[in-house]
């Protein structure tokens, strides 16, 4: 069981909120009004919290406290809760549209959950919050933040070493005194986000060129149970590790002895061997078969060929690309056209005009 | 302001009463010298030319090197300075700088005064007594005298030491006279005479400048140059009574009197701080009588002589509060209130940062901290931080027709004021032993409540004066075309123009008037469009931010009857499963229409204008729509090509048109038994066409234009879509406008009474 301090201005939301997680066995949550205490931030420090959130908006004033946003107080808290997660709660989209709350996300926040997400699905919300304090507890309890001790941790083997080092941020040598919370983002915010090292059931159906329904079939998860991802925060976040994906893709293509990629025949060679037939997967272009990559605007199997290079986010070169399928350049208005490099622009105006 | 130290003219001493003076220590020149031995020593020597070339390039205007001098004395911890100007206003007269600070020796003058390039104020950056910066440049008092005028009499009274009292004190006399340092001359080798006497014990001590036969004449703009650059020294309306780190005693503060005899500058004559308070915009004067009875007045700055008064009706805690007063001097540093001032409202916002406060005197003395930089015991800068706005109940009255009145609460940098209490009136009212501030008891409390009060009812005040003076600066701008009309009188009656000149003249004017007023009342109408659209706008955002709200509650009662369900017999929960599965939906009508406000008043939809793909846009405003639709029996079809784009454009100004295209059409057909409605979009040549159809009562296309004007519409009140504004056709017209396109009724799509069309250039560039 975790304890969660919840730091809110309005009585009754606090009141809500709380009960909201509090009715979990593995939750139990201390409430504090933010009203004034000067003593607040003893308050939480004494409370021995597993994870703090802090309402974004504490500006009621009441009892005479000073009007701040949630991030300044999170600020505070930081000084002296360094590794454990502080987490924002927010209404509606307010910290995605304002530009200012979003620095301080970067150096203080280590997530930020909508009321309205905690009042429609608890569940979910308590799985994110409870993977969260996982990976801080992982990381927290390691003699030396290392890459080797980090890629324990995570349950990488000495061959993902090369790509974990390029992975990390600029201007580091090594995790090697890294504080916990930047650990943990760079393990949130790259790792577990960006495909390469580990892949979600999309990327991982694709990458086995399998359909992704089929993919998540129970046949083909027992099959690949031991590919499975059971780091921190594995509980709530289904990925799989690349490379024994492959590695077990390889065994059932030499089983069917077929020399061969996995993308392109491991169906084949699954459903040589299998009575559990699977399909291929498809791409949403072409509607040919295998699609091996992924749209990111669609989130859809794609054809390499029907889709390119894409630069929504500063992912390392050395995990997978991001890749946009020629439906999304044609048909969505969430594709976006200075994201694409400055050598497919031309191909962007041509494919935008075709389709006109 | 009381100035202590004494004022004696000094006259101007007589060869024959100064005694040859130490300072120079006669020895042969090495100029003297003919011829050079083959190996010595040289020495560097100063020609007297050096104090004109500096007092020149370091001081370039008299109003800067009285300025420097005035700073000498704030460094020697005056705590005021008297200037005497006479006859200034034409070369030769005079000028009196006398201060009260601690003087100089006589050995200090010849160590430092006499010693150019000294590191003294290097070496002493902040003042001995209290502690103060320096303000002073370096060295520049004695050039700053040479470039002023022909002769200088300095006169310096002086503790022998500070630390040994007994040895008394010393007033020491030099003199200069400029002229008779000559160029080529060796400035070491010229004597100055000095006089030195000890003088009673309790004589003020101070330094006397008396700068005789001025060389420049002084103008008004020269002394409005000297108050600008001194007014950061002043300590305007109260002392200060902080003790900086490491000085011996608290600085008391400091203040410039002028006074000038010729008639011309007479009016920059008396304290430099009166002079600043003087041009506050208001004055606030608060007392509380000996029968309990509070009274506030204001003064504005424009209207003196009809000050507002305001007894105050507020009751509770003040009915101990003995007999006080309170005057507090407020300043709006904006530039325009600062025209024709010698003060700009820059130099004397910084003064406020510096200097502002409500100090408060207890017997007479300041009661720290009240008033000090950074203390905020009326909860001014707390609340104006807050912008809450709130207007206190007891201000209502007093607020009617003002919008937002408290937004304009002053911050403790707009105040300078003083509260003065006696311990006699008020025995109540207890210092605390360090004597840093009062205790908090339930009388402090209604003293500060009655002030800050005051301030309250100051600020609605003000907010009605101001807002007074916004109109009438509003009237005072005239229309251009009746400024036209007024040329038109002067052509008319101006002798010498020829007959015909003048009719063609006059013509032209009616000609310029007529589309003057066609633009005026355009621009009237657009100014109104804009008001409510701004209001709409808030309105929307309130509305958008409480509905998340109520969206969150409705979940949260959906979730616990669900939970609530799951306890009950099968048989009741059957008509739970009904009235959840209908909350549902209404669920996702409200979510749907809050996702609409999202459309038009995201940051992202304005953002960026980009080349939009019609199709996925135009579903989302419908399926917006969809429970309205749906309720209505109306049916909304959609006949868009899935790659067709827009021309570049922002999101939320493709979803205002779409928005209000639709809802004029959901209104049309509420009239109507088929209730079909259509949004086809195109590409033809070059142009992009959209279109929306329905089969209402039909626009009557003879009269479509008027549709088109502001608040011009006729639809009828809808329950859920209102009213409407009269302005959703206008606002899509002017958005084709901006994209140099077309908006218009056109023959209706068969099976259909009414088709509007907007159609927008592909190609060109917005």
């Amino acid at each position: 069981m975790i304890n969660i301090t919840m730091l809110d201005d309005v009585e009754d939301d606090l009141e809500k909120y709380s009960s909201d997680l509090d009715q979990f066995d593995e939750i139990t949550v201390t409430p504090l009004l933010y009203a004034g205490r000067e003593d607040l931030l003893k308050q939480v420090v004494e409370s021995q919290p597993k994870l703090v959130l802090v309402d974004y908006q504490l500006l009621t004033a009441q009892g005479g406290a000073l009007p701040k946003h949630g991030t300044s107080v999170a600020a505070e808290l930081r000084e002296h809760l360094s590794s454990i997660p502080i987490v924002l709660m927010t209404r509606g989209n307010i910290v995605h549209d304002d530009p200012g709350p979003r620095l301080d996300l970067e150096n203080v926040i280590d997530g930020t959950i909508l009321k309205s997400e905690l009042t429609a699905n608890p569940i979910a919300v308590r799985d994110r919050l409870l993977g969260l304090e996982d990976i801080f507890s992982g990381i927290r309890g390691l003699e030396a933040r290392t890459v080797n001790s980090v890629a324990g941790v995570m349950g990488f083997t000495t061959d993902d070493l090369p790509t974990l080092i390029a992975c990390m941020p600029p201007g580091t040598n090594g995790v090697d005194g890294w504080r916990v919370q930047a650990t943990v983002r760079w393990i949130v915010e790259v790792l577990l986000k960006y495909p390469g090292l580990l892949y979600d059931s999309l990327h991982a159906s694709v990458l086995l060129g399998i359909d992704h329904a089929d993919f998540l079939s129970e046949p083909i998860q027992r099959y690949f149970e031991h590919a499975k991802y059971r780091g921190p925060m594995g509980i709530v976040l289904e990925r799989w590790h690349s490379d024994r994906l492959h590695a077990l893709a390889y065994g059932v293509l030499k089983e069917a002895n077929i020399q061969a990629q996995p993308t392109h025949h491991f169906v084949t060679a699954w459903n040589k061997l299998q009575e559990h037939q699977v399909k291929q997967s498809v791409c949403c272009v072409s509607e040919k078969t295998p699609a091996s990559s992924v749209c990111f605007v669609l989130n859809k199997p794609v054809l390499r060929m029907y889709s390119l290079p894409y630069h929504p986010d500063n992912r390392p070169n050395a995990l997978d690309e991001a890749r946009v399928s020629f439906t999304a350049v044609r048909e969505s208005n969430d594709f976006d056209e200075v994201l694409v490099s400055p050598d497919s622009i031309d191909l962007v105006e041509g494919i935008q005009r075709e389709a006109e | 302001m009381v100035f202590s130290t004494s004022y004696a003219l000094v006259k101007w001493p007589s060869d024959s009463t100064i005694e040859q003076g130490n300072t120079v220590a006669k020895k042969t020149s090495p100029a003297a010298q003919t011829e050079l031995p083959d190996s010595g020593s040289f020495n560097f020597e100063v020609d007297n030319s050096l104090l004109i070339q500096l007092g020149e390039q370091l001081v370039s205007k008299s109003s800067v090197a009285v300025g420097e001098l005035i700073k000498n004395a704030y460094d020697a911890d005056a705590h005021d300075v008297i200037l005497r100007f006479k006859n200034v206003t034409k070369p030769g007269g005079q000028i009196d700088i006398l201060d009260s600070g601690s003087g100089i020796t006589l050995k200090k003058l010849q160590s430092t005064w006499m010693r150019i390039a000294t590191t003294e104020k290097n070496d002493n950056p902040c003042s001995p007594q209290y502690g103060r910066p320096r303000a002073g440049a370096k060295g520049i008092g004695r050039f700053a005298s040479h470039r002023l005028a022909r002769h200088l009499v300095l006169q310096t009274t002086a503790r022998v030491d500070s630390k040994k009292p007994r040895l008394g004190i010393e007033q020491s006399t030099i003199s200069f006279d400029w002229a008779s340092f000559q160029p080529g001359k060796d400035l070491s080798l010229k004597p100055v005479r000095y006089e030195r006497k000890q003088m009673p014990e309790g004589t003020p001590t101070g330094t006397l400048l008396q700068l005789q036969g001025v060389r420049d004449a002084w103008t008004e703009s020269d002394v409005a140059d000297l108050r600008k650059d001194v007014l950061q020294l002043i300590s305007p309306f109260a002392r200060k009574s902080k003790k900086r780190r490491g000085a011996p005693d608290k600085d008391p503060g400091f203040d410039i009197l002028f006074d000038f005899d010729d008639e011309s500058l007479q009016d920059a004559s008396g304290t430099l701080s009166d002079d600043f308070l003087e041009s506050a915009y208001g004055i606030l004067e608060g007392t509380i009588n000996s029968t309990g009875e509070a009274r506030y007045s204001v003064t504005f700055r424009d209207q003196r002589k009809s000050s507002a008064s305001f007894q105050n009706t507020f009751k509770g805690p003040n009915t101990e509060l003995g007999q006080f007063k309170f005057k507090i001097y407020f300043f709006v540093y904006r530039s325009d209130f600062f025209k024709g001032l010698d003060f700009n409202a820059r130099a004397a916002k910084k003064l406020g940062q510096e200097q502002a406060g409500v100090h408060v005197n207890y017997d007479g003395f300041r009661v720290p901290p009240y008033g000090d930089a950074g203390d905020d015991w009326l909860n001014l800068d707390a609340d104006r931080s807050r912008r809450l706005g709130v207007t206190p109940e007891w201000l209502k009255g007093a607020s009617k027709g003002i919008a937002d009145p408290m937004l304009l609460l002053p911050g403790t940098n707009g105040l300078f004021g003083n509260v003065q209490l006696s311990r006699e009136n008020n025995p109540q009212i207890i210092q605390l032993a360090n004597r840093e501030g009062f205790h908090r008891n339930t009388e402090f409390k209604a003293l500060r409540q009655f002030v800050r009060s005051g301030i309250d009812w100051l600020t609605v005040s003000y907010a009605r004066h101001s807002s007074k003076r916004r109109t009438e600066a509003r009237k005072e701008r005239e229309r251009p075309s009746v400024a036209l009309e007024k040329v038109q009188e002067v052509i008319k009656h101006t002798p010498g123009i020829e007959d015909q000149q003048r009719q063609e003249a006059l013509q032209a004017i009616n000609l310029a008037i007529g589309s003057v007023a066609e633009v005026e009342a355009d621009h009237i109408g657009e100014l109104q469009m804009l008001r409510v659209l701004a209001s709409t706008g808030t309105m929307i955002h309130v509305f958008g931010h409480q509905l998340v709200g109520l969206l969150e509650g409705l979940r949260r009662g959906q979730r616990q009857v669900s939970q609530f369900k799951t306890y009950l017999p099968k048989e009741e929960q059957k008509k739970y499963s009904k009235t959840l599965s209908e909350s549902k939906v209404w669920l996702e009508h409200a979510e749907k229409m809050a996702n609409l406000v999202g459309l038009l008043m995201g940051t992202k939809s304005r953002s960026r204008k980009r080349r939009l793909v019609i199709k996925p846009l135009a579903t989302e405003v419908i399926n917006s729509f969809s429970g309205y639709a749906d309720d209505h029996n109306i049916s909304v079809n959609i006949e868009v090509p899935s790659t067709l784009r827009a021309p570049p454009m922002f999101e939320c100004e493709l979803n205002a048109i779409l928005v209000n295209l639709l809802t004029n059409a959901f209104k049309a057909v509420l009239s109507t038994v088929e209730r079909d409605i259509l949004i086809q979009a195109k590409k033809s040549s070059d142009d992009v066409i959209v279109s929306v159809s329905d089969t209402g009562k039909g626009a009557d296309l003879a009269k479509a234009e008027s549709y088109f004007q502001p608040f011009s519409g006729d639809s009828q009140p809808d329950p859920v879509l209102g009213a409407g504004t009269g302005l959703g056709l206008k606002i899509v017209r002017d958005f084709a406008d901006v994209y140099a396109g077309t908006i218009k009724f056109v023959e209706p799509l068969e099976g259909y009474a009414t088709t509007i069309q907007l159609t927008i250039p592909e190609n060109r560039l917005a």
